[in-house]
């Protein structure tokens, strides 16, 4: 198992390493990276001056080489609008979107796994109909417009809730209800399908043979089997979501990551966009290392390959 | 008393579950929406008199003709800079609907070719084939988006490229696999020792099977595209104003929610409906092409 992990774990950072390499790539494909990393409002000595100091002048390898090593240390540079070090910046925005994500994730599941079990419980009848043209809508209709929608009907037309900012625990609720209702979606349909593979096993079979309580056949034992792939979809959600946090965070003037990002790319902030993708991407490489490990941890075949 | 079931599955009704199913024979409305906006997005400029980027401050926040106010010189109303709605959805609709054909299309081409190559030369190339795609597949599309946006300035082009980036790899995963399949088939070891090159045996034995299982894709990445493309005009990092995108109107409509809600409530609409007509569609052929991809 110990190997399993460390090789993963290599394996992961060779992936952040390739996230890095691709933003060096991206940027230096336009031709100018000056004009790209550098504040446009800087003299033309100070341009001169950042070119000597990353070496555009010296070949590609030692550029990125001198990339790699300021990024190992932190050092993301500094955001064109406010001075301040880019990774900073983020790291102050960080709780704000974990925890509007985390609730959006509450919320997901509270809906989504009951939902999503009973439906295939009830397979073929009104309300398996009716959920799953409910998820089906739910992935059809785009993020911002289900969040907009919301802030009129229950902002606007009912008042009873904010329309925006971060505010305390009633702000949170349109934006976490939005983000949830997408990701809700795909985990219903994930959930009733793997539920109904669950449901036809010799296992349930001979539960119910036994005679126990339906709710037990279906919770005990049929959900615990179900919830192995749902597990590892929702740990992939979870930073799903972090990026998906863009629109609700947008939507909903919520200030985290996501927002922090649109408004530096609107004012072509690039350290502090290089800073978000970088460390978004660490958190993504990581939540796929940790679904890995759980998922060899309970599925034991897996390890030995 | 209630006979408990053999199986786990409870059916229930079969009337009803046959029900659904007729009615997912018929893809009439799914049909009819999308006919209805191909139709707007061919036509379209013949039937509105007016620019979608002609604005009338005059004319500034007019609503649509059923409310109060409204008029039936501007069906949909007008927006902030008095453009009128219906000219400017109907623009959308064309930028949607080509962005997404083209992306499918040269995302579709480039990604078939190479699981074809990757599912039937195996070996090395096959790993570092799929090695390359499943890295990008596990990297968060928006953040790809938005990295591409920043660098490169955006426009029509940069957001076809930007998303046929995006979407590639999905028909090499797809048809590699169908690939690995068939080249296994006896029809195919005798094009080889009939002497057909590589080449030929890809295109004309391989390409056809998997041809039913890439179309059930294709259908749902454009939907998939058209919902990408908004999002990106929704954020400021699709295509750029003044052109009409139904996503950078939606945008535009956010401000004025309270009083104005049509200016975001009808692009968003749009965005909605044929996305999910696309989708009820490639379920239909899914449905009649590949039974065996149906996720219950």
């Amino acid at each position: 198992m110990q190997r399993y992990i460390l090789g993963r774990f290599i394996q992961g950072i060779v992936s952040v390493i390739l996230v890095a390499t691709t933003v060096f790539i991206i940027v230096r494909m336009t031709g100018n990276p000056l004009d790209v990393i550098t504040d446009p409002r800087i003299t033309e000595q100070e341009r001169q001056a950042v070119a000597e100091r990353l070496g555009l002048d010296q070949p590609v390898i030692v550029q990125y080489g001198r990339y790699i090593a300021s990024l190992a240390q932190g050092d993301f540079g500094k955001s064109f609008q406010s001075q301040r070090p880019a990774l900073e910046l983020v790291i102050e925005r960080l709780p704000a979107t974990i925890q509007l994500t985390t609730a959006a994730m509450f919320v997901a599941l509270v809906i989504a796994l009951p939902v999503g079990v009973y439906a295939a419980v009830r397979r073929g009848s009104t309300l398996d109909a009716v959920v799953r043209l409910l998820a089906f809508s739910g992935q059809s209709a785009p993020p911002f417009w289900t969040g907009i929608m919301a802030i009129w009907i229950f902002a606007v037309i009912l008042g009873v809730l904010p329309c925006g900012g971060r505010s305390g625990i009633q702000s949170i609720i349109l934006p976490a209800a939005t983000m949830g209702w997408f990701g809700a979606a795909g985990i219903i349909r994930l959930t009733r399908s793997s539920m109904l593979d669950v449901l036809g096993s010799d296992y349930i079979t001979m539960a119910r043979a036994k005679g126990l309580p339906e709710w037990i056949v279906i919770w005990k034992h049929g959900f615990k089997n179900a919830a192995i792939p749902v597990l590892t979809y929702c740990v992939l959600l979870f930073v799903l979501l972090l990026s998906g946090a863009v629109v609700a965070e947008t939507v909903f003037a919520w200030p985290g990551v996501g927002r922090l990002m649109i408004t530096s790319v609107h004012n072509r902030d690039f350290p502090v966009v290089q800073a978000v993708i970088i460390l978004v991407s660490i958190f993504y490489i990581g939540a796929n290392l940790i679904v890995d490990i759980l998922y060899a941890w309970l599925n034991p075949k897996i390890r030995y390959q | 008393m209630k006979q408990p079931p053999l199986s786990g599955k409870k059916v229930f009704g079969r009337g009803r579950e046959t029900l659904w199913r007729r009615l997912h024979l018929i893809p009439g409305i799914p049909v009819f929406i999308l006919a209805v906006i191909a139709f707007a997005t061919i036509f379209g400029s013949y039937i509105t008199p007016y620019g979608p980027n002609v604005g009338n401050l005059y004319n500034q926040f007019i609503p649509p003709c059923w409310m109060e106010g409204g008029s039936t010189e501007h069906l949909l109303g007008t927006d902030y800079f008095g453009r009128d709605m219906l000219s400017r959805l109907i623009v959308g609709a064309r930028i949607s609907l080509s962005v997404s054909l083209i992306t499918v299309s040269i995302a579709g081409t480039l990604g078939t070719l190479l699981g074809l190559i990757s599912g039937y030369a195996g070996g090395k190339t096959d790993t570092v084939i799929m090695r390359v795609v499943d890295s990008w597949l596990a990297f968060p599309i928006i953040l790809l988006a938005i990295l591409f946006a920043v660098v490169f300035r955006a426009s029509y082009s940069s957001v076809i490229i930007i998303l046929v980036l995006c979407v590639w790899p999905r028909y090499t995963r797809l048809v590699r696999g169908e690939a690995l399949a068939i080249k296994e088939q006896d029809y195919v070891a005798l094009a080889r020792v009939a002497g057909a090159s590589p080449f030929r045996i890809m295109l004309k034995h391989i390409f056809p099977n998997v041809l039913p299982t890439v179309l059930v894709l294709v259908t749902f990445q454009i939907a998939e595209v058209i919902m990408l493309e908004s999002l990106l005009s929704f954020l400021g990092v699709g295509i750029p104003p003044p052109t009409a995108s139904w996503g950078s109107m939606t945008a535009d409509g956010r401000d004025y929610i309270a009083t104005l809600w049509w200016l975001s409530a009808i692009p968003g609409l749009a965005i909605f409906l044929t996305v999910l007509s696309t989708n009820l569609l490639g379920d239909w052929i899914r449905d009649r092409l590949d039974p065996k991809l149906r996720v219950v």
